[in-house]
């Protein structure tokens, strides 16, 4: 699956920019995996020893939960699978088409650059203050998982602006896949 | 200028923003940014931008969406469904159309296990379309009603769509769960009633299938569906009993659902990858636009452009059949255009307060809004099941086909989106019985 997504004519920088997306999903599936697992684990140890596995909620939410959602935000993209409405796309000029190809990459590298921008310092703020949650009497240092958030972020304006450069200089790749593609 | 003002002119960028392809997560949180700005200023517009998206994701019940997607996709790429379909189709031939009735029992099995229509179209159509090509069934009925059984996935739970609307309309997800195997079953029926006069009127449509089975043969088959009843057993028995939330019911099933699958031989890592891949890509899509829908919520509130919005429509409308049959058709055309989710995140901010203000249970408006959303993925021109069922057709049956084959299955649900409407205590009542 990752290795299909290097697309012909990515090289160097660009390619860099491939790799660092699935590596982000890489970290993102073995979050998925962890989360269904350290929940289960947390429904046997109550049913078996009569207790909950300390911070299951904390680590779930703060932990899991933002990194399944946030890290696959550029591979999302790159299979063109944020959800987006599509139906007269195909009745439009192609001229329209082109402007609404643009509009959506600027759109995107606007918002995620604020994004990123505001998730960064909040994230700085966070690490200066130690910030934790406190669960059943343990404390739980939560402000690395508010790392997750600009990291995703980021590299989605990454792919993006590189995904506008191409179009700018003609070169996107043929093969992009259409929008509206959701699996729901 | 107005905050009002500014609000409207907003949702107007919005609208155009979502016409032209911005995917609607990143225009909600755009637009929404800039009106905050515009209203209260830079310090309350980066506040609320460093603070929603960490916040929304962050949250224990917000955590079965992945879960359940997961188990979903493990249970489709095992191909845990085959026996369930297999063992109907034995046991229902000798019904007129047997063979499109099973499929729809299947589809109905199938979503006890998978949130959403896209996830139970697709199993099923991969197993119960060549079947039906096999003995002779007019292509056309068989995709369509492959195409719409996919739509239980999404009312029989677990539901995606009912879980995010419970969260944010803020009733329990449970009783939206339990309105929904009503309407759920209403629906199933339906389908197979419509499948069987059609048949029955129309013997061409679907040719008897001439074969010997014998009682031993169903017998046999019905220990293929163990699988899956185990599953569905695990997952909503350990609920029913008290073993776990169901928050964390989707976790146990999507690890159930991978032991099962391992103990049958029928997952592969790469499945297993695959699966996982699927599930995040759906979760982070579905997650941005839920950030955006938060931020668009904090918007409205500011701008009193929802409020406006809110008392326009209830001053407009003093019968509430009349308010509930402009959403209904609201949504319908909605559907044909944007996908169920997106369209329930970015209405919801502004259609909640009217249905609340205008006296319904929201509740029973959760479980309506579900049907309403699932029709929308059978319509054309962008019914997204229909699209499935064209990848698993291939060249057999064009778009146009599926869509004709869907049209009478149409009417049937919007005749059950009628009696839901006019009887509410078909929700009500099973969801009573939970309390």
């Amino acid at each position: 699956m990752i290795k299909n997504n290097l697309r012909p004519g990515s090289i160097g920088l660009w390619a860099a920019v491939d790799k660092i997306v699935d590596l982000l999903m890489v970290a993102a599936v073995i979050a998925v995996l962890l989360m269904m697992s350290h929940v289960t684990a947390d429904v046997i140890s109550r049913l078996i020893l009569g207790r909950s596995l300390p911070g299951t909620i904390v680590i779930v939410s703060e932990y899991y939960m933002v990194a399944c959602a946030f890290l696959p935000l550029a591979y999302t993209e790159r299979l063109g699978q944020h959800i987006s409405m599509d139906a007269i796309s195909g009745l439009l000029p192609r001229r329209w088409g082109q402007f609404q190809v643009a509009c959506g990459h600027l759109v995107t590298l606007v918002v995620f650059s604020l994004l990123t921008y505001s998730a960064w310092l909040t994230a700085l703020k966070k690490y200066k203050l130690g910030a934790f949650d406190m669960e059943s009497g343990l404390r739980l240092y939560v402000w690395p998982s508010y790392w997750l958030l600009p990291v995703g972020c980021g590299v989605l304006c990454l792919f993006v602006a590189m995904r506008f450069l191409q179009f700018l200089i003609g070169r996107l790749p043929e093969n992009e896949p259409l929008r509206g593609d959701s699996q729901l | 200028m107005s905050n009002l003002e500014i609000g409207l002119i907003c949702i107007g960028v919005l609208v155009f923003l979502v016409a032209n392809r911005v995917p609607i997560g990143f225009a909600l949180i755009g637009v929404s940014f800039v009106g905050i700005y515009w209203i209260s200023g830079p310090r309350a517009a980066w506040g609320t931008i460093s603070l929603v998206p960490q916040t929304f994701a962050a949250t224990w019940t917000l955590s079965s969406i992945p879960m359940f997607l997961m188990m979903g996709y493990v249970s489709y790429r095992a191909g845990l469904t085959r026996g369930l379909f297999k063992c109907a189709r034995l046991w229902l031939s000798a019904l007129p159309g047997g063979l499109a009735v099973a499929s729809v029992f299947g589809a109905a099995g199938f979503a006890a296990v998978a949130g959403s229509s896209i996830a139970c179209s697709a199993a099923m159509g991969r197993i119960a379309f060549p079947e039906m090509v096999k003995y002779n069934y007019d292509p056309k009925l068989a995709a369509g009603t492959l195409a719409v059984a996919g739509t239980l996935g999404a009312l029989i739970p677990p539901s995606i769509l009912m879980i995010l609307y419970g969260i944010i309309a803020q009733v329990p997800i449970a009783s939206l769960f339990v309105g929904g195997i009503s309407v759920g079953l209403i629906t199933a029926l339906g389908y197979i009633g419509l499948i069987i006069v059609r048949v029955k009127l129309k013997p061409e449509l679907a040719p008897a299938v001439n074969e010997e089975i014998t009682w031993g043969m169903r017998f046999r088959a019905l220990r293929e569906t163990i699988p899956i009843l185990v599953l569905v057993l695990g997952v909503f028995g350990g609920l029913l009993a008290g073993f776990f939330t169901p928050t964390e019911a989707g976790a146990v099933g999507s690890v159930l659902s991978i032991l099962i699958s391992i103990a049958s031989r029928s997952l592969s890592f790469e499945d297993l990858w695959e699966a996982a891949v699927e599930t995040l890509t759906t979760t982070s899509g579905l997650f941005i636009i839920g950030c955006g829908a938060a931020l668009l919520i904090r918007f409205l509130a500011l701008s009193g452009s929802g409020e406006f919005i809110t008392n326009l429509v209830i001053g407009f409308g003093s019968d509430p059949i009349f308010l509930i049959l402009g959403i209904a058709v609201i949504y319908l055309v909605l559907g044909m255009f944007l996908e169920p989710i997106g369209a329930m995140l970015l209405t919801l901010p502004i259609v909640l307060p009217i249905v609340e203000t205008a006296g319904f249970n929201l509740i029973w408006f959760g479980v309506f809004l579900t049907k309403l959303l699932e029709i929308g993925m059978i319509s054309p021109p962008m019914g997204m099941n229909v699209f499935v069922i064209k990848g698993v057709v291939g060249d057999k049956v064009s778009l146009g086909g599926i869509f004709q084959g869907i049209l009478w299955f149409l009417m049937i649900d919007l005749v059950i989106g009628s009696i839901l409407v006019a009887f509410p205590e078909l929700v009500l009542i099973p969801v009573s019985w939970l309390n």
